[in-house]
């Protein structure tokens, strides 16, 4: 039997109590209204922006990517990386898209070492 | 929906429930030695039960829905309309909610059998009945204990003497000696997060303000 996929609603009540916050204390520490906290952890409405979760994840100590991933959001920082170079950036996704996630840290690491370290 | 009966419970034994389980989060938390008693911090750290804060009279159609609990599913919800951080007059009132649905998850909870339903299995409404008046009466000891209550008391007004009322809370009539019950009751309403209606009615409750002698009800 495979497990449900945890919402995004879910790992952050769950986070946020194992951070020993209430939901009115983490909705003041975030700077939103409980209700509105109350209604994301429901999953009742969409996740918040990328900046919002990266900022509640940072609060809670998880990892603010994968939080931004579960939440079916993008960085804000990607679509300026993109258009940077805005042929050669997709060509470089789209050449990595289906690669294992090993693969793709050997790649990740790749290309820390062609700018030379720089994350 | 169908309330459950329950049982009579005295007032002593409700009183008593309410400080066991402020001792009991206590000894896990911290003891609670000055207001407000952290009433959030019980019900979401302490008890583990989900805290939610919904449209519930939308949801469920009731108007007048200020709470509700789901046994079986451990969960309370609060409707929006008093969520404090938007309608800060609303905060004594979400509070004693809050300490409502946890009245009835300590001393109704074991009243429920039927299967799950999506309706919850109490819904605070204003028609009233022996479940409803035992949870306000639990709510009223767990966010206004005694001990505490007298300590504020102490320090509010400099001694132990009651104040004497003219007029009960609960059967207020304007007059002066309401005007005295409500300068009593408002600072202490503030200190405890609560409304002054729900600390008036404690006042009473607990003996701090009384009636003279030969003063009709």
């Amino acid at each position: 039997m495979t497990r449900k996929k945890a919402t995004f609603g879910q790992v952050l009540r769950e986070a946020r109590l194992a951070a020993g916050f209430t939901l009115r204390r983490f909705a003041a520490e975030v700077g939103i209204s409980p209700t509105y906290l109350s209604q994301i952890e429901q999953d009742n409405i969409d996740p918040p922006t990328a900046e919002r979760v990266t900022t509640m994840a940072e609060r809670l100590g998880a990892v603010p990517d994968e939080w931004i991933a579960l939440a079916g959001r993008l960085p804000d920082d990607l679509p300026d990386i993109i258009r940077t170079q805005p042929t050669a950036m997709p060509e470089l996704l789209r050449a990595a898209n289906g690669l294992t996630p090993k693969q793709l840290a050997e790649l990740t690491e790749r290309a820390r070492q062609l700018r030379g370290g720089k994350s | 929906m169908t309330t459950p009966a329950v049982p009579y419970r005295s007032d002593s034994e409700i009183e008593r429930e309410a400080t066991q389980l402020l001792a009991a989060y206590g000894r896990e938390h911290g003891p609670v030695v000055e207001p407000p008693v952290p009433v959030d911090d019980l019900l979401e750290l302490h008890l583990r039960l989900t805290f939610e804060i919904r449209d519930l009279r939308g949801e469920l159609g009731v108007p007048e829905a200020h709470g509700a609990i789901w046994v079986r599913e451990r969960r309370i919800a609060v409707d929006r309309h008093l969520d404090p951080d938007v309608y800060p007059a609303m905060r004594g009132r979400f509070r004693f909610t809050v300490a409502h649905e946890v009245g009835h998850w300590q001393l109704h909870r074991h009243h429920f059998a039927a299967p799950t339903s999506s309706f919850p299995d109490f819904v605070g409404l204003t028609r009233r009945g022996r479940a409803e008046f035992q949870a306000d009466r639990f709510a009223a000891g767990l966010l206004m204990p005694l001990p505490l209550l007298r300590v504020a008391w102490e320090e509010l007004f400099g001694c132990r003497a009651v104040f004497v009322g003219r007029v009960l809370p609960g059967r207020a009539r304007p007059g002066p000696a309401d005007d005295e019950l409500r300068e009593v009751a408002y600072p202490l309403a503030e200190l405890f997060e609560v409304s002054p209606s729900a600390m008036r009615f404690r006042l009473a409750e607990c003996g701090l303000v009384t009636r003279p002698r030969g003063v009709p009800a």
